[in-house]
C-alpha cells in the first residue's frame, strides 16, 4: 500500500489529560467564579503539570481552530458542543473555541516555563473565557503578560466593519477625513535656537516630575470606573446639552450596563443604570438600546453562576431587574428558563411580578415561547399580579397547545374578578382535560350566575354531552346543581329519566339524582318522588338513594 | 446497498442521476463524519457502499471530478443541474470545498477503500486541514487516487493601500509595525467606518506591533520626518499615535497603558469633519454645529462598548483641547488626554501652513510646544516629549561643528542633544546622493553647530515634498 496512517506524538496523551483540566477549569470559573475555591484549587493542580509538559515535551506547538486542538497530527482536543445548534452558546463556552476566538491560530510553550508563568497563562484564560464580559481579548491579555515561554502567532481582525447595505467601510460623507487635517492649535511664536534653551530648563526639573508623573499616573489608573465615567459624562454636558450627544452618551453607558451584567457584577451594573437614569430621566432615548442590549446577554452564564451563587447576589439581580422593568425580561425569562434552583426560579418569578405590575403588557409577548415551561411560569407571574389587566393575556395561554398552560392560566384566574374572568373560564367548558374542566368549573361555581348556567345547561343538554368522558359528564352535572336553580330541573329530570323502561344503572343517572338533590327545591324533591314510581328498577333506585340524601347535602 | 432513486420529473435529464448521487453521497459522508471516527464500522460501511457506487463511473471516465470554480458544484467538467430535492446536499458540498479554500476533489480509478479512508481522515477536520496544507498532507501520505484540488487562482490579499514612501533604513525593523498603523488609521477615519461600530479591542491588537517596538528602542519615531504639511486626518492621527507612544514610553508607561495611549491617539479627531463639516444629521439643522471634540465624543461613543479603554479615549476626544490641567470649570483632564495632547500639539504644528514658507521646521515646532504652550501639560510631558523626538527632532536639518550638513532621524535616548543623523553634505558642502545617506549616531567627536532654519534646508525633492 502507498498510503499510510499517521503516528501519534509521545506527548499527546499527557497535553490532551492538562488540556481537559483547563477545560474543566473554565466549566468551574464559569459557574462558581474564578475565586473559588474549586477553581483554585484545580488550577493549582493545572500549574505543575504545564511546567512539567513545557520542560519534558517543549516546545509544544499547539493548533487552535474553533472545534479542536491539534498537537503535531492529532487532535489532543475536540469540543464537546463541536455541532451544537445555530443560536446556540454551547460551542463558545468550549475551551478549544476561546483560544481561537480572538485570533490565536498557534500557542507555543517552551522549555524553561517557570510556575509563575504558567500560573498567569491559566488566569488570562479564565478571565478572558467570557467574551462579552471583558473589553480585552486573549491576544491582547496574553501580550500584556510579557511571556518569556509562551509564544502566540495570531490572525489579526479587520478593525473596521464592513457596512451591510453598502460592503465598503466607509462613505464619501466624512469629507474632512479624506482631506487634510484641520489646523486646530493656537498660533503662538517662538525662535527655533530656543530649543536647547527650553531643553535645559526642563532637563533641571525632570528628575522631579518624572516621579511625580508616574505616580498621578497610577492614581489616576486605579480610579474607579463608575466615578470617572460619572466626570466624563458630566464634563461632556457642560459645554454641549445637545439631545445627540446625550443620546449617544446613554447608549454607551447601556454597553457598560450590559457588560457588567454579563460578568454578573451586579453593583456595577447597578451604578450604570443609576447614571443612565441621570441622563436619560424618562428612558426615552435608551430604552430600546437597553432592551437589545440585554436580550443579547448569555442569559444561561448568568443563570449558571445565579444558581451556585448565594442568597445575597440572587437578590442583587432580582433587585437590580426590578429597578430596570421592561429591558430586563428577557434576563429574567431566561434564568426562569435555564435555572435548575427552584429558588432562584421563584425569585425570578417575583421580581417579574413586581417589575411588571404596573403593566404585564411585555410579559404577554413571551406567551409565544417555544417552551412550554416558560409559558407555564410566565402565567404563574401573570396570576401573581392579578387583576384586570391580566386578563386578555391568560385568555390567551388558556388557549395554549400545552395542557399544562392551560391548567397554570385556570389556576392564574383565580386572582382575577370574577366578571373579567368568566368568560375565559366558559371557554374551558369544553375542553378534553378532565383536570381543566374540574378547575374551571370549581371556579365558575364560586361566584353564581345565570351565564355560567346557561353555559353548562347548553353543554349538558348539547347531542355531544353523551360523547364525552363520564367524569366530564358527572363534574359537569355536579357543577350544575351548584350554580343553578330550577331552570336546571328538566335538563337533569332530562338525564335521570333516560332510557325509559330499559333504563339502566349509571354514574351519570346518579349524578343528575344528587344535583336535583343539590337543588333542594319542592320542585326538585316533586321529580326525585315520581322517580320512585317509575318502571325502571334503576331510577327508582337512583331516585331513592338520592332521597335519602335529602336534607343532609 | 441501499440505493434510492428520487422521482424524476419529466424536465430532469436522467444522465445527472448518477453524478447528483455521487455528490449528494459524498455530502452524507462528510455528514456522518462528523458523527463516526473514520475507521468506525459505520462509517467503513459507508464507504464501502460509496466506493461501490463510485466504481462504474471511474471505469468508464477514469475520473471523477466534483468541483466549484464559480459557486455551482459541476461533474468532471458540467455543471450539476438543480434537483429541489438535493439542492441543499450539492450547496453544502459547496461550502465543504470552500470552508477548505478548496476548487474540489478528485477520484481516479485504482481507488481502495483503504485509500478513501486515509483522504477521509484528512478532509473531515476541516478546521485542521485547508488547502495548500491538506493537499500537502493528502501528497505527503501516499495518497494518489483520491485527492483535493487546489483553487488555481488564489485571492489577492487586501492590502491597506498603497504605503507612503518611506526610507527603510531610517526606522530599520520598526516599518513593519508602522505600515498596519497607519492602513488601520486610514480604514478607521476615512469615511463613515467609525459609525459602524468598532471594537477597541481590535485596535488595541493593531498597535501592539507599534508598541513593542517603540519600547524595544527602534526608530520607529523616524517616520515623523515624512509629516508633510496638509496630511490627511488618519495620516495625522497615525502619527500622533506614533508619537504619544513615544513620549508614554519615555514616562515608563506599560504596554498595557501604551496601547491604550495609542488607540486614543488614534481616535483623538475622530471628530473633525462632522461637527464643523456637519454629519449626516446636522445637514437639515440650522444649528450651529457642535466643535470637534464633542462630535468627536458623540461618534466615538456611539461605535463603541464602555470600558477602561474607550472611557480614556472619549476623555482624551473631549480635553486634548483644554487650555491647562485645572485651569478650567470642569476637572482636569486626565494625564492619558495631556499626553494625546502633546503628542497632536506637535504633529498638528509640524504639518501646518499650505506653502513651503509658512511650513514649520520640526525645531520651530517643538519650541513652540515646549515654549509658549508649555504651561498646557504636566510639567513631565514637555519633558519626556523632548526625550521622545529629541532636541533636534526627525526630519530636522543640522549643521555639525565641522561644517558637514545632516538630517536628523532618531534622537539618542541618553543624550536628546545628540541625534541620530543622515549626513545629508560633507564638509565641503558637497551634496551626498540620497542612496548612499546611511542613517548613524552623531560621531563621539561631532556636535550639532545648529538647527538649521527652513529658509536653509538644501533643496532635496526626494525629501519632505513641499505642499
Amino acid at each position: 500500500m502507498r498510503w499510510r496512517m499517521r503516528e501519534r506524538p509521545e506527548a499527546a496523551d499527557q497535553v490532551a489529560a492538562w488540556l481537559a483540566g483547563a477545560a474543566r477549569l473554565l466549566h468551574v470559573a464559569r459557574r462558581l467564579g474564578p475565586e473559588h475555591e474549586d477553581a483554585r484549587a484545580l488550577g493549582r493542580r493545572l500549574v505543575p503539570e504545564l511546567v512539567k509538559l513545557a520542560n519534558t515535551h517543549g516546545p509544544l506547538i499547539l493548533e487552535l481552530t474553533p472545534r479542536s486542538v491539534v498537537l503535531g497530527d492529532e487532535t489532543v482536543f475536540a469540543a464537546d458542543h463541536s455541532n451544537a445548534p445555530t443560536g446556540e452558546r454551547a460551542l463558545e463556552r468550549e475551551l478549544s473555541w476561546v483560544l481561537h476566538r480572538d485570533g490565536l491560530r498557534r500557542l507555543r510553550f517552551d522549555p524553561g516555563m517557570t510556575e509563575a508563568e504558567a500560573a498567569t497563562f491559566l488566569d488570562v484564560l479564565v478571565v478572558s473565557a467570557p467574551a462579552d464580559a471583558t473589553h480585552e481579548d486573549l491576544v491582547t491579555l496574553l501580550w500584556d503578560s510579557g511571556f518569556a515561554h509562551v509564544a502566540t502567532e495570531t490572525e489579526e481582525a479587520d478593525v473596521v466593519r464592513v457596512h451591510p447595505l453598502t460592503g465598503r467601510t466607509g462613505s464619501m460623507w466624512n469629507r474632512a477625513a479624506q482631506g487634510p487635517h484641520v489646523d486646530d492649535w493656537p498660533q503662538v511664536e517662538a525662535p527655533a535656537q530656543d530649543a536647547k534653551r527650553l531643553w535645559d530648563e526642563l532637563h533641571r526639573v525632570e528628575s522631579e516630575c518624572l516621579p511625580a508623573f508616574r505616580d498621578a499616573w497610577a492614581r489616576e489608573r486605579s480610579e474607579s470606573f463608575a466615578g470617572a465615567v460619572e466626570v466624563m459624562t458630566q464634563a461632556a454636558r457642560l459645554d454641549d446639552p445637545r439631545p445627540e450627544l446625550v443620546e449617544a452618551l446613554a447608549a454607551s453607558v447601556v454597553t457598560w450596563l450590559a457588560t457588567a451584567a454579563q460578568r454578573s457584577d451586579w453593583d456595577e451594573a447597578r451604578a450604570a443604570h443609576e447614571l443612565l437614569v441621570r441622563l436619560d430621566p424618562t428612558g426615552r432615548r435608551s430604552a430600546e438600546a437597553l432592551t437589545h442590549a440585554l436580550g443579547s446577554l448569555d442569559a444561561q452564564a448568568i443563570t449558571e453562576r445565579l444558581d451556585e451563587a448565594d442568597v445575597r447576589e440572587q437578590a442583587r439581580l432580582f433587585a437590580f431587574a426590578v429597578r430596570l422593568g421592561a429591558p430586563a425580561l428577557p434576563l429574567l425569562v431566561s434564568v426562569l428558563a435555564h435555572s435548575g434552583r427552584t429558588r432562584v426560579r421563584a425569585g425570578a418569578t417575583t421580581a417579574l411580578a413586581y417589575a411588571f405590575a404596573e403593566d404585564p403588557t411585555p410579559l404577554g409577548a413571551w406567551l409565544g415561547d417555544p417552551r412550554w415551561h416558560v409559558v407555564r411560569n410566565i402565567v404563574f407571574v401573570l396570576g401573581q399580579i392579578g387583576g384586570g389587566e391580566v386578563v386578555p393575556h391568560l385568555a390567551v395561554a388558556a388557549r395554549h397547545i400545552d395542557a399544562r398552560v392551560r391548567r397554570a392560566a385556570v389556576h392564574a384566574l383565580g386572582q382575577v374578578p370574577h366578571s373579567l374572568r368568566r368568560q375565559v373560564l366558559l371557554t374551558q367548558l369544553d375542553t378534553t382535560d378532565g383536570r381543566l374542566l374540574a378547575a374551571s368549573l370549581a371556579m365558575l361555581a364560586r361566584e353564581p350566575d345565570t351565564r355560567v348556567t346557561e353555559a353548562i345547561l347548553a353543554r349538558v343538554q348539547s347531542s355531544e354531552f353523551e360523547a364525552r368522558p363520564e367524569e366530564h359528564r358527572i363534574a359537569l352535572l355536579s357543577a350544575l346543581a351548584d350554580v343553578a336553580s330550577d331552570q336546571a330541573l328538566p335538563a337533569l329530570e332530562e338525564l335521570l329519566l333516560r332510557g325509559g323502561w330499559f333504563a339502566k344503572r349509571s354514574a351519570e343517572r346518579a349524578a343528575a339524582a344528587r344535583a336535583i338533590v343539590r337543588l333542594g327545591t319542592p320542585a326538585a324533591r316533586s321529580v326525585l318522588e315520581q322517580g320512585l314510581r317509575h318502571k325502571s328498577e334503576a331510577v327508582r333506585e337512583a331516585c331513592d338513594d338520592a332521597l335519602a340524601q335529602w336534607g343532609r347535602s | 446497498m441501499n440505493r434510492t432513486t428520487p422521482i424524476l420529473s419529466p424536465d430532469d435529464d436522467p444522465r445527472f442521476e448518477v453524478s447528483l448521487q455521487l455528490a449528494s453521497r459524498f455530502w452524507a459522508l462528510v455528514r456522518s463524519g462528523r458523527a463516526y471516527a473514520v475507521g468506525h464500522v459505520t462509517y467503513t460501511t459507508q464507504l464501502e457502499n460509496y466506493l461501490a457506487l463510485l466504481s462504474p463511473p471511474l471505469e468508464d471516465r477514469g475520473a471523477v471530478r466534483f468541483h466549484a470554480p464559480e459557486g455551482d458544484l459541476c461533474m468532471n467538467g458540467e455543471r450539476l443541474p438543480h434537483r429541489p430535492n438535493m439542492h441543499k446536499a450539492l450547496e453544502s458540498l459547496v461550502q465543504e470545498f470552500a470552508a477548505r479554500t478548496l476548487e474540489g476533489i478528485e477520484f481516479t480509478k485504482g481507488l481502495t477503500l483503504g485509500e478513501l479512508e486515509t483522504f477521509m481522515s484528512f478532509f473531515l477536520p476541516g478546521e485542521r486541514w485547508k488547502g495548500a496544507e491538506l493537499i500537502a498532507a493528502c501528497d505527503e501520505a501516499g495518497l494518489v487516487h483520491a485527492r483535493p484540488l487546489p483553487i488555481r487562482a488564489a485571492a489577492r490579499p487586501l492590502g491597506a493601500g498603497a504605503p507612503p514612501e518611506l526610507a527603510p533604513e531610517s526606522i530599520g525593523s520598526a516599518r513593519a509595525a508602522w505600515l498596519p498603523v497607519l492602513a488601520g488609521a486610514r480604514a478607521l477615519l476615512e469615511g463613515d467606518a467609525l459609525d459602524q461600530g468598532l471594537e477597541l479591542r481590535h485596535v488595541k491588537r493593531l498597535v501592539q506591533p507599534l508598541v513593542d517596538s517603540v519600547l524595544a528602542g527602534e526608530r520607529a519615531i523616524a517616520v515623523l520626518a515624512q509629516v508633510t504639511p496638509r496630511e490627511s486626518t488618519w495620516s495625522h492621527a497615525a502619527h500622533t499615535a506614533l508619537l504619544a507612544v513615544s513620549v508614554g514610553a519615555r514616562l515608563g508607561l506599560s504596554r498595557h497603558d501604551l496601547a491604550d495611549v495609542a488607540v486614543a491617539g488614534l481616535l483623538h479627531d475622530a471628530g473633525h469633519g462632522w461637527g464643523e463639516a456637519g454629519g449626516p444629521e446636522m445637514v437639515e439643522e440650522t444649528r450651529e454645529p457642535a466643535g470637534h471634540t464633542h462630535e468627536g465624543l458623540r461618534r466615538v461613543a456611539w461605535s463603541t462598548t464602555l470600558n477602561t479603554t474607550s472611557l480614556g479615549v472619549m476623555r482624551a476626544v473631549l480635553e486634548h483641547h483644554d487650555a491647562a490641567p485645572g485651569d478650567h470649570d470642569r476637572l482636569p483632564s486626565t494625564l492619558l488626554s495631556q499626553l494625546v495632547s502633546i503628542a497632536d500639539a506637535y504633529v498638528t504644528l509640524l504639518s501646518r501652513g499650505d506653502s513651503l514658507d509658512a511650513w514649520l521646521s520640526p525645531n520651530s515646532a517643538l519650541v513652540r510646544v515646549i515654549g509658549p504652550l508649555r504651561g498646557r501639560w504636566h510639567p513631565a510631558l514637555p519633558v519626556a516629549l523632548v526625550r521622545a523626538l529629541g532636541v533636534h527632532p526627525p526630519g530636522q536639518y543640522v549643521e555639525l561643528d565641522d561644517g558637514s550638513l545632516a538630517r536628523a532621524v532618531a534622537p539618542d535616548p541618553q543624550d536628546p542633544e545628540r541625534p541620530w543623523v543622515e549626513p545629508v553634505a560633507d564638509v565641503r558642502g558637497v551634496g551626498i546622493a540620497p542612496a548612499h545617506r546611511r542613517p548613524m549616531p552623531l560621531p563621539a567627536e561631532r556636535y550639532v553647530a545648529r538647527a538649521l532654519p527652513r529658509a536653509e534646508w538644501p533643496h532635496d525633492p526626494a525629501e519632505r515634498p513641499a505642499a
